[in-house]
């Protein structure tokens, strides 16, 4: 009776050890932010975080203030050449909400006046409403050909190669970031971002 | 010792291990820790486990565009390969913990006795110091 009752305690104990070492938790929790959280074969939230700090600390390293004045960049389109779905979108949001704490570089979202959505569009039609509408305060108007131009552009690609081998896949990534100088058309600044997974 | 006294004795083992395991397990983020010193650095140790598999040797920071650029030279002092995770937190001059995203951990493999660098730039100007944590890739083993 002896041997059974320790037996049974020493399989608990060994089964509480395997269920306190789980991730994700079962239960429904939060977690920080910061964590890498579950890896899957896709474009993880910490492939995000991963590529943007490394994006950034090698742009603002590179792109710096001239005479004073802080250069205009402007956002290209960054292509999901993956599988996946990939919001490239917020990857440059996240990559612009770090750089401008830096204050050594602006960015502008007015690029194309024929864009009908999204901030640049926005920016366009607020200009056409304040000068064309009729409704605003003429002290208060903002004036057209005041829009800055922008000195670079970024453009990105992200890639993917998986392989299998077994019941684990081999998940690689690679962004690739590029900022055009817009006056020469020469590349500034160029970097890539490689990460691989293995998921089960 | 009577052999109910064993049995007493390797339940009570067998309990306190696995509850030892289930807290060590639940723990996210303990890690070594290098922070300041007076004038030098040194390594919190938070980590009996990882404090025996890698050191730090030096740590080295510039300024790039008036943002702070800093490396960690750590080397792993044992005989086989060890994966550990690291992140830079950034200070102000007054020692508060700047608010920014880009303390991820970032993964690094080192091979038995190999040199490691550990790199990281702050986004904002107002970095003047830094904490780096460091902790073993696998949860099981963060302790």
């Amino acid at each position: 009776m002896n041997k059974i009752a320790c037996a049974s305690l020493s399989l608990f104990a060994v089964l509480w050890v395997c269920g306190g070492c789980q991730t994700p938790p079962r239960s429904s929790a939060y977690a920080p932010p910061y964590e890498e959280g579950v890896a899957t074969r896709g474009f993880d939230i910490h492939d995000y975080d991963l590529t943007v700090e490394k994006m950034v600390g090698s742009m603002l390293s590179k792109v710096q203030p001239a005479g004073g004045k802080q250069p205009v960049v402007t956002f290209g389109p960054v292509v999901n050449r993956t599988n996946y779905r990939i919001e490239t979108h917020m990857l440059l949001e996240d990559i612009r909400v770090e750089a401008l704490k830096s204050g050594n570089v602006r960015f502008s979202a007015a690029t194309d006046y024929r864009k009908k959505g999204g901030e640049a569009g926005q920016i366009y039609k607020q200009l056409e409403f304040q000068n064309e509408s009729g409704h605003v305060e003429p002290a208060t108007v903002k004036q057209y050909g005041q829009i800055v131009g922008a000195d670079y552009i970024l453009f990105g690609n992200i890639y993917n190669v998986e392989r299998r081998q077994g019941g684990t896949t081999e998940a690689n990534y690679r962004a690739i970031l590029t900022m055009h100088e817009v006056a020469t058309g020469l590349v500034v600044w160029s970097d890539k971002m490689p990460i691989r997974k293995y998921v089960r | 010792m009577t052999r109910n006294g064993n049995v007493w004795l390797l339940m009570c083992m067998a309990l306190l291990v696995g509850t030892a395991c289930l807290c060590g397990c639940r723990v996210l983020s303990s890690g070594t820790v290098v922070e300041k010193s007076g004038s030098a650095y040194r390594v919190t140790v938070n980590s009996l486990l990882l404090d025996n598999h890698i050191r730090v040797l030096e740590r080295s920071t510039r300024r790039t565009n008036g943002l702070l650029d800093a490396q960690v030279r750590a080397k792993n002092i044992t005989n086989k390969d060890v994966q550990f995770e690291y992140r830079y937190i950034w200070l102000d001059k007054d020692g508060i913990k700047l608010d920014s995203t880009q303390s991820v951990w970032k993964q690094l493999a080192l091979h038995a006795k190999e040199d490691g660098f550990l790199k990281g730039i702050a986004s904002d100007p107002a970095a003047v110091d830094f904490l780096m944590e460091v902790r073993f890739v696998h949860q099981a083993t963060r302790w």
